[in-house]
């Protein structure tokens, strides 16, 4: 799939690989969604082209929604209020064509598949809201669309159930070709391979996630939850090697644990990392050499860049910490982190 | 929740609108001679009235229906100067008093003004016929069912039709299994109100259609007629006019509470 548009703008140039899914981030306004529109067809380019596996849908020759092959899931799971769960499932089908037998066969195994099959005969007013939206992921997969467009779909859902939901969701889009508008980190790492960074209306940076996560200037994925990342590979379930050398420990995701030798993921809080002009020794179970490259008031506390064994760290510090222990720009540090502040993910 | 109490001196006003409104109805039921109702409702010209009103009032909803759906579809999308002109169209009958209605039916409709002209030449002559009632009659009582299924269409929000759509399906199922069942409520009880709305025309009908036994004399016109002759008759085909009123309203309000929750 090929993109190539421009319009409100936007002027995108995206190639998307694929059987995989893609992460769309980018701040607010940065022309996320109206690329999915433009995919969906619910905005027309005013040039440019869009492509969906060798078919041009939009450009020279305009295909209508209905006849892209395309799924669209939002925040609003949007199921129809007047036909019960599995007659939305059953929707898509029908629409194309499908007998009502076969529609019927494919909705309940839609529903299963998202872990839903017992709430077929329900009507969407009487689903919780992680309900609706696996039911909507259902609906969404039962017309076998070439690309699956997600917008923000875990953004409406309470933290515990957008985990579960989360999950459902990375399992049953695996191998399919997806776009996914995120500001979740966890839903990059965990649902998609490939990210793409949009700014002001532009691609700004794109590649397979755990590169661009790996990569210290991709400074908008850094910002993208206010948490400090690294990445790495496991040595163990608790422990993350970022670099030869330099090992994290930290606690593993229990829904995504790590393990030894797998590609990982570690998440700090700028908060959680104190810092020493020499090494504290003491419970903190993370030492790490750290070297100041800047410093930036942010009202009641300072937050402080440094950089780890080549990777970028922040750490929130009084301003009266920062004053008694002198910090200044290419002073070095240690970094102290207790094991308990850091949340490891493999993948 | 409790909220703050309304002051107690309201009751006083509540009242004299509740007698106001009350009274009229009381004071008609009074008078219903009810040992004579079966008789007097079951003479030839009640009967031809009720029966009359009742075939054009069908009809007139089904026009309403088949007309009327469609203008408010593509109003409830419309925007800009056409679409408010269209609106302010589909809604002036609503405010136009009857008669004046009427007279505009008669002058574009009427045998000797060049429209109706043409359609008496080519065999279709309308005024003064039963056909001319069920114009007169959607005239007034179609705008009832554009407004109410426009203003439902326009608040239900666009992402179920979207959804329908990345589906797969074509704009005709669209319509046919997400956007008229969604609005359907809105639907009956738009009808109903056309259907009353039809059921009480009296000026538009008297003047455009007349008043022709078994052909144009529709109920109202039958009891303005009786009440100077007969008031016992007039004041029992009243009784069947409220009776209908009140189960209409009951059908509108049953569905104006919306058969589904949003989700």
């Amino acid at each position: 799939m090929r993109a190539a548009l421009a319009g409100r703008g936007v002027d995108l140039t995206l190639d998307v690989a694929e059987g995989c899914v893609t992460a769309i981030v980018g701040p607010n306004g940065a022309g996320k969604t109206s690329l999915l529109h433009l995919v969906a067809g619910l905005a027309r380019p005013t040039s440019g082209s869009v492509r969906i596996a060798d078919r041009e849908v939009a450009g020279a020759t305009s295909v209508p929604v209905h006849q892209r092959r395309v799924a669209l899931l939002t925040q609003r799971p949007a199921l129809f209020p007047h036909l019960d769960v599995l007659a939305n499932v059953a929707f898509g089908p029908r629409a194309v064509g499908s007998s009502a037998s076969d529609a019927r066969t494919r909705a309940v195994a839609e529903l299963e598949a998202v872990g839903c099959g017992d709430l077929a005969s329900r009507r969407p007013q009487d689903l919780s809201g992680g309900q609706a939206q696996r039911v909507a992921i259902a609906r969404a997969l039962a017309t076998d669309p070439d690309v699956v467009l997600l917008d923000e779909p875990l953004a409406g859902l309470d933290i515990a159930v957008a985990t579960d939901v989360r999950h459902a969701l990375a399992a049953r889009l695996r191998g399919r070709t997806a776009l996914l508008v995120t500001h979740e980190l966890l839903d990059v790492w965990t649902i998609a391979e490939q990210v793409a960074v949009l700014e002001g209306g532009r691609v700004v940076e794109s590649g397979p996630v755990a590169e661009l996560l790996a990569r210290p200037t991709s400074t908008f994925l850094g910002r993208l939850s206010g948490t400090n990342l690294f990445t790495g590979t496991a040595l163990s379930d608790t422990v993350l090697q970022i670099a030869p050398g330099v090992n994290l420990h930290g606690l593993p995701d229990p829904d995504q644990p790590l393990a030894a030798g797998m590609a990982g993921l570690a998440s700090v809080q700028p908060a959680a990392v104190a810092l020493h002009l020499s090494d504290p020794g003491g419970s903190p179970r993370n030492h790490l050499a750290a070297q100041v490259t800047g410093i930036e008031p942010r009202g009641h506390y300072v937050r402080v860049n440094l950089t780890v064994a080549g990777q970028p760290l922040a750490a929130d510090l009084t301003g009266q910490a920062v004053a008694e222990l002198g910090l200044r720009h290419g002073l070095a540090v240690q970094a102290a982190i207790k094991a308990t502040q850091v949340r490891l993910y493999g993948r | 929740m409790i909220r703050p109490p309304l002051p107690r001196w309201l009751l006083l006003p509540v009242t004299a609108a509740v007698v106001f409104l009350g009274v009229p109805l009381v004071a008609l039921l009074a008078r219903v001679p009810w040992a004579r109702l079966p008789a007097l409702l079951s003479a030839p010209a009640a009967l031809d009235a009720f029966w009359l009103s009742l075939r054009t009032c069908a009809l007139t909803t089904l026009v309403a229906l088949v007309l009327g759906l469609p203008l408010a579809l593509l109003l409830s999308r419309g925007k800009g100067r056409w679409a408010a002109a269209g609106r302010t169209l589909a809604t002036v009958p609503m405010v136009l008093p009857p008669v004046v209605a009427g007279l505009a039916l008669l002058v574009a409709l009427g045998r000797r003004e060049p429209l109706g002209g043409w359609l008496a030449a080519s065999g279709v002559d309308v005024a003064f016929t039963t056909t001319a009632v069920v114009i007169a009659q959607t005239f007034v009582a179609m705008p009832y069912l554009v407004v109410s299924v426009e203003g439902a269409l326009r608040s239900t929000p666009d992402d179920y039709a979207i959804a329908a759509a990345t589906l797969g399906a074509s704009p005709t199922t669209v319509l046919r299994r997400v956007s008229l069942p969604l609005v359907a409520p809105a639907v009956a009880s738009g009808a109903a109100l056309a259907f009353a709305r039809a059921l009480g025309e009296f000026g538009a009908t008297l003047t455009f259609a007349g008043s022709l036994q078994g052909t144009t004399r529709t109920l109202p016109l039958e009891i303005y007629l009786q009440r100077e002759v007969d008031s016992d008759t007039a004041i029992a085909l009243s009784v069947v006019l409220i009776t209908i009123a009140a189960l209409l309203v009951a059908v509108t309000a049953r569905f104006s509470r919306g058969a589904w929750g949003q989700p």
